[in-house]
């Protein structure tokens, strides 16, 4: 899987609210959670745990171990951190973009403005 | 769909921002991610019309970038994509 489509899984992933709230409780424990952990602390019943966990697991979000009959599943930092760089670099780009065009816009403001008033009003061509 | 909202104020007429923000020159004066020069650019403002622009960062490497007009409202209103 190339870096773009590890970003749009990992994005994909963290849009639905029960992904989310699965991440959370993964993260207020590093050893992890088993499954029937997370389907007791949340409001959603075992199979649909299952399927949101392949999901987060195809985004590499989380990993699953399986020692004997329970499944122990534990965050995976590395694809969210990569989507916030994103994020930030996305940011950075339209924040220094932004400010170009305040600047830029104002100048042009304050240029017209003061040509404006050196002209007395009905005193044009 | 994700989205993400930037909100800037700016203290200009909006005739000033229009300008800026759909012909070709206009664009080229703001958009890109350092100083780096603007190789080209582009734009035929008008709904359905594109703009295109190419830019080289101060690191070296060139981008491009181009979208599309999807409504103008002079001087209030542009959406692009």
């Amino acid at each position: 899987m190339n870096q773009v489509e590890r970003l749009d899984r990992v994005f994909a992933a963290i849009t639905d609210p029960s992904r989310r709230a699965i991440l959370m409780r993964l993260e207020r424990d590093e050893q992890g959670a088993t499954v029937s952990d997370l389907a007791r602390s949340l409001p959603i019943k075992l199979p649909t745990v299952m399927k949101h966990l392949d999901v987060l697991d195809d985004a590499g979000l989380i990993t699953r171990a399986k020692t004997g009959r329970t499944v122990m599943v534990r965050l995976q930092p590395g694809p969210m951190r990569a989507a916030m760089d994103w994020l930030r670099r996305y940011e950075r780009f339209w924040n220094v973009s932004l400010d170009r065009l305040t600047a830029l816009a104002e100048a042009r403001e304050t240029e017209i403005s003061q040509t404006q008033a050196r002209r007395p009003k009905g005193a044009g061509r | 769909m994700t989205s993400v909202t930037l909100v800037r104020r700016i203290k200009a007429r909006p005739s000033i921002l229009f300008d800026l923000l759909v012909t070709a020159e206009g664009i080229a004066r703001w958009w890109g991610p350092d100083a780096g020069p603007v190789l080209l650019s582009e734009s035929d403002p008008r709904v359905g019309g594109r703009f295109r622009l190419r830019f080289r960062r101060l690191v070296g490497d060139e981008y491009e970038t181009s979208g599309e007009f999807l409504e103008i409202t002079p001087p209030k209103r542009v959406r692009m994509t």
